[in-house]
């Protein structure tokens, strides 16, 4: 019951947000805050008090049940989840102005799916909250920027059709279970003894594999993503870069590498090859992006990149230093987002080419975005270089030409952080902008948000002692891992 | 024949005695509300007893008619959306002007047609069945006269008279070469291994037609756009709900006990005519600008999906598409429903521009659209989603794979022109013209119809067990 | 016997073609009398003597009275009977009646050839179509009666169309 409460608070606040926003504009934004914080307040309790499942019947006929449950992994994601959701609603607070209602109804309801996503235990369970976060989220386009409605279809058309192929991939896999045991269920505890195998089962993996991919905007599936992240609204933004980015990374882990073992490890050495390409793909086209909010869009095509790199690398190391990079990247590039729609709301562009010295203007926010790019870079002491650093080591030991490209984005990231840095806040300022600085508001959910950014940085080890295990036990290793480590199953 | 034999027979007469008690009180005394009343009354009587007929069930009366537990589910949601389409004429034919009591005498007669389809064991009730449905459409069509009234009018008596001779053509040569017209009797006699000549294939082929016009499937499809463009909206909701509804239920009972896959070429025809029409409605529908015609070629859509299920036959086939065709009703009836509550006097708002920001205008009216296009679209927390996964599962069991990827391809295409009316209803729009209030009875039923939708979206699982348990009692 | 069916057959074809072709509905009328005339000759040589007597009685006889009579009743006045006797130039009874006399011959066949060479006719009489009709096949009838039914309500709410027009004037 209380791992259904994380999804039913959210799910809740949201028809209440809408029905008081019809009288009170802070009504909405003081509901949703509260929601999130309530959430993430569960979270973090949850966090200590450990694993946990839940488990009702749902449509008993097919074997499909309301089942959830919570192991290291997930409640690193649904603490995150809920962490950006108080950060979202923070953002939203003075850009949305109207229909504030029903924004942040769909704002509620996209973290309702996106939390359910990360709990479900139940495979068309999980399909259905995959599915039920789209149209929260195409909604939130509509207080998006000038393309939006057209980002907005890219997005859901990109998603939605990836989605469906997952799903026949889940049926299919439903009746191989069926066949082989004569048990007819989606239940992820009972799937994972399927004994998938033959040309199917790679069918079936890039089924999973596609969908992932299309979230997490690795290339060549990345065609909605630079237009939808610069057109979203900040709120949108921070939750398609942050959140739903990490529920295609989350599903690889979760799904593809524990149901498809073999497969898997067959494929490994393309995903880390896609994995490779998207970081330089990424660094490479941050290069010549004139918007702001659409360079930071790339750089998140690069990061992504860097976690598929570990995923499929797939050594202990290296996937422990993808769960990391997703909560860093979660937090420091939702947190750059954040910054390019503060910066957009005070100066109406996200041209880069107009920007320029305003560190004079806002220092705090130029502080703020100094210590992002230098995260962004992945500085030791932030969250992105332990991810990056445990991603390379164990990349390099199934494959060192991969991890040496993968070295060479770190370098490329080098130089566009600072580049940003250089076109934003420094220079001359030639159109002479003159704009408060960070708010009290902005400078707090600023603060939490690189607090996250160094806490990982520094003190890592409640991440890999929560996700650690749980990555130990499903995750299929290459031979050469098992020999260097000796003791590992 | 006592009243307890005649029990699982009276929902399907209810609406006929209904349709003359209104035609006699006509002769004395024309009132629009107590027509609509008495009709409304009749169909809900027919909906209540259902479950006391379900105690008599299966009960056969002679060759002609068996009234068991799935005849009487699908007369039930019959019954359900004609008192939805009741609900929504009445808002709709009170802003028209000239006599509207007639309609709801038609609409009586029509759903006994379509009641009498579903039952049918016989060729003869299910010819004269579909007559009675398609005589009494001829006139809810063009009830409002109007140049397009007509035209749809004339152009569906044209096509439907092809596709009844086509239909009775088919039924000759079938009784030509077996000596029977009694469903059971013709698979029993094939199944026992009667020698067949090309005459029988012939005839299953014509029924075929006849019955894929009726269902509007590609390519016999093309009279669908201009129809639902040119009827009035309730009609139009009449049209895609209840009849294709009991067509379809009927051609299920025809052809389930034919065992389709052991019949090679047939097999192909019905999955050709599914996938084509998955592909063309879908395709179709991308550039239509007017909402009734967007809502035809999805219903051409929906119906190939669900002429997928005639393929396999099992079980859980004939349950995905009971459960399919209750969600569809629901969803139709409640698109269509919100059609006609924005209707006005001249002319319904019907091109997808007229619906810019109907969210601002009339948020309820435009929240229920909204749901019911992304239960076309296959949504979670709609009954769209769950029947479309439903149907994806029974394809996979029966290993359909070219239907099931056609499916997948047209759900992908379908996001985009109903999410294009979506983001249409959210659209800012400055000059607001005012709002006419929706009728109470048009307002319920929609409300209802939202609920419904909600309700199977979320927990199916009772319904599916009533559905199960129809298909147990009656194999 | 063959060869009155194929020759009945064909005018019946024929002769229904001709009535969708015509553009007066009087000169189409004469057709489709000739139609069922023939589709009765047809009935008759499979065997079925009481549907074609039918078929003559009903159809070509009663029903066909009933349409030259709603004709009769729209074409009201002395121009419409002067318009009426041009319309009756011999190219258009020629053709009705060239079908006819093929019908004619046909009949006066069939009456010179000696009994056997009819198929015998199967039981079904008055009575036993009476009795079918009315015993297992009784839902039948009334859903045929419902079919009529909705045909007449429809026939009505369009006749009345010209009264209707005047009410919309009115206000």
């Amino acid at each position: 019951m209380i791992l259904a409460l994380l999804i039913i608070l959210p799910l809740a606040a949201g028809p209440l947000a809408w029905l008081t926003g019809r009288w009170s504009r802070s009504a909405p934004r003081w509901i949703s805050l509260a929601a999130m914080a309530l959430d993430l307040a569960l979270a973090v309790a949850l966090w200590i008090h450990g694993p946990m499942e839940t488990s009702w019947g749902w449509i008993p006929q097919l074997g499909i049940g309301f089942t959830l449950s919570l192991d290291g992994l997930s409640i690193l994601m649904v603490a995150l989840t809920a962490f950006l959701g108080v950060i979202a609603v923070a953002a939203s607070w003075k850009e949305i102005k109207d229909r504030v209602g029903f924004f942040h109804f769909n704002l509620m309801w996209t973290l309702a799916g996106i939390t359910g996503v990360f709990l479900a235990s139940d495979l068309l369970l999980f399909y259905f909250f995959w599915e039920l976060m789209l149209v929260p989220m195409y909604f939130l386009f509509l207080w998006g920027q000038e393309k939006r409605s057209a980002a907005g279809m890219k997005f859901l058309i990109y998603t939605q059709s990836s989605g469906l192929l997952m799903l026949l991939a889940i049926l299919v896999l439903y009746f191989m279970h069926a066949g082989a045991t004569g048990v007819y269920t989606f239940d992820y505890a009972a799937l994972l003894q399927t004994p998938a195998a033959g040309p199917a089962a790679n069918m079936l993996m890039f089924g999973f594999f596609i969908a992932f991919a299309v979230k997490m905007g690795v290339p060549p599936f990345h065609g909605w993503l630079p237009d939808a992240y610069t057109h979203a609204p900040t709120a949108g933004t921070l939750l398609l870069a942050g959140l739903m980015a990490k529920t295609g990374a989350y599903g690889l882990l979760r799904f593809v590498l524990p149901l498809f073992p073999e497969q898997a490890l067959q494929f490994a050495p393309m995903g880390m090859a896609l994995g490779a390409a998207a970081i330089l793909y990424g660094g490479l086209m941050a290069f010549s992006q004139t918007d702001l909010k659409r360079m930071v869009a790339y750089t998140s095509i690069s990061h992504m990149g860097f976690v598929l790199l570990g995923i499929f690398a797939p050594t202990a190391q290296s996937q422990q230093g993808a769960v990391i990079l997703m909560l860093g990247h979660g937090a420091a590039t939702g947190a750059l987002f954040v910054m390019a729609g503060a910066l957009q709301e005070r100066l109406g562009t996200r041209e880069l080419g107009r920007m320029g010295g305003l560190w004079e203007t806002a220092p705090r926010m130029g502080g703020t975005m100094l210590f992002l790019a230098l995260a962004l870079m992945g500085l030791p002491g932030t969250a992105n270089f332990i991810g990056e650093f445990l991603v390379l080591v164990g990349a390099w030991r199934t494959s060192i030409p991969l991890a040496t490209v993968a070295a060479l984005g770190m370098i490329l990231s080098v130089i566009y952080a600072l580049w940003m840095i250089q076109r934003v806040f420094q220079g001359p300022n030639r159109e002479n902008w003159k704009f408060p600085d960070f708010s009290l508001r902005e400078t707090v959910a600023a603060a939490a948000m690189i607090g996250v950014v160094l806490w990982i940085g520094l003190y890592p080890k409640p991440i890999s002692t929560a996700a650690g295990p749980v990555l130990d036990r499903t995750m299929p290793r290459a031979d050469l891992s098992a020999q260097d480590e000796g003791g590992e199953p | 024949m006592t009243f307890r034999d005649l029990l699982p027979l009276l929902p399907l007469m209810l609406p006929a005695l209904t349709a003359v008690a209104i035609l006699l009180l006509l002769a004395f005394h024309r009132s629009h509300r107590l027509t609509a009343w008495l009709a409304a009354g009749g169909l809900a009587a027919a909906l209540l007893l259902i479950p006391f007929a379900c105690e008599g069930a299966p009960r056969r009366f002679g060759a002609l008619l068996v009234v068991d537990g799935c005849a009487l589910f699908y007369t039930g949601i019959i019954m359900a959306a004609a008192l939805a389409v009741a609900a929504f004429s009445y808002g709709y034919l009170a802003r028209r002007r000239g006599h509207v009591e007639e309609f709801y005498v038609l609409l009586l007669l029509a759903t006994t047609g379509g009641a009498v389809l579903t039952a049918s064991s016989h060729f003869a009730t299910f010819f004269l069945g579909l007559e009675v449905l398609t005589v009494a459409l001829y006139t809810l069509i063009a009830y409002e006269r109007g140049a397009f009234g007509i035209e749809a009018g004339v152009k569906y008596l044209v096509l439907a008279a092809v596709s009844t001779a086509a239909l009775l053509f088919g039924v000759a040569l079938i009784y030509a070469e077996l000596g029977t017209m009694e469903f059971s009797k013709i698979a029993s006699l094939l199944d026992a291994g009667a020698p067949v000549s090309l005459l029988m294939p012939a005839g299953v082929a014509l029924i075929l037609v006849g019955v894929g016009f009726k269902l509007a499937l590609t390519p016999f499809h093309l009279w669908a756009p201009d129809v639902y463009q040119g009827a009035p909206a309730p009609t139009a909701a009449f049209l895609s709900t209840v009849s294709k509804g009991a067509v379809f239920a009927a051609a299920m009972r025809y052809l389930v006990p034919l065992d389709l896959p052991s019949h090679r070429s047939l097999w192909l025809a019905v999955a050709a005519l599914a996938v084509v029409s998955m592909l063309a409605g879908n395709l179709l529908a991308l550039r239509q600008g007017n909402i009734r015609r967007v809502l035809a070629y999805s219903s051409i859509a929906h119906m190939g999906y669900l002429a997928a299920m005639l393929l396999t036959g099992s079980p859980l086939a004939t349950a995905a598409a009971m459960f399919y065709l209750l969600a569809y009703f629901v969803t139709s009836l409640g698109a269509w429903g919100v059609i006609a509550a924005l209707s006005e006097k001249e002319g319904d708002a019907e091109r997808i521009e007229d619906y810019r920001g109907l969210a601002g205008r009339h948020p309820w009216l435009a929240g229920a659209l909204t749901l019911m296009l992304l239960s076309l679209a296959g949504m979670p927390l709609t009954a769209g989603f769950i029947s479309k996964f439903f149907l994806l599962t029974a394809g996979v069991e029966g290993r359909l794979w070219a239907p099931m990827a056609a499916l997948l391809l047209g759900s992908a295409i379908g996001i985009f022109y109903y999410v294009r009316i979506i983001a249409m209803l959210f659209a800012p729009q400055e000059d607001a013209p005012p709002v006419r209030a929706t009728h109470w009875a048009a307002g319920a039923a929609i409300g209802a119809l939202v609920l419904l939708l909600i309700a199977l979206g979320v927990y199916p699982a009772p319904v599916l067990a009533i559905i199960q348990s129809l298909i147990a009692a009656s194999s | 016997m063959e060869t009155v069916f194929d020759i009945s057959a064909v005018v019946a074809v024929v002769a229904t073609l001709m009535v969708i072709a015509q553009s007066r509905a009087v000169h189409a009328l004469l057709y489709l009398t000739v139609s069922l005339l023939a589709v009765a000759v047809v009935f008759f040589t499979l065997g079925a003597p009481f549907v074609a007597a039918l078929e003559v009685i009903i159809y070509a006889g009663a029903i066909m009275v009933l349409f030259v009579f709603v004709i009769m009743m729209l074409n009201l006045g002395a121009e419409a009977a002067r318009q009426e006797r041009r319309w009756l130039t011999p190219a258009d009874w020629f053709g009705p009646a060239i079908l006819g006399a093929i019908l004619l011959a046909e009949m006066v066949w069939v009456l010179a050839s000696p009994q056997s060479a009819f198929p015998a006719p199967a039981a079904n009489d008055p009575r036993a179509v009476g009795a079918a009709l009315f015993g297992p096949y009784v839902l039948v009838a009334d859903l045929a009666a419902l079919v009529l039914l909705a045909g007449l309500v429809g026939a009505y709410h369009f006749g009345r169309r010209s009264a209707e027009a005047g009410e919309g004037e009115a206000p």
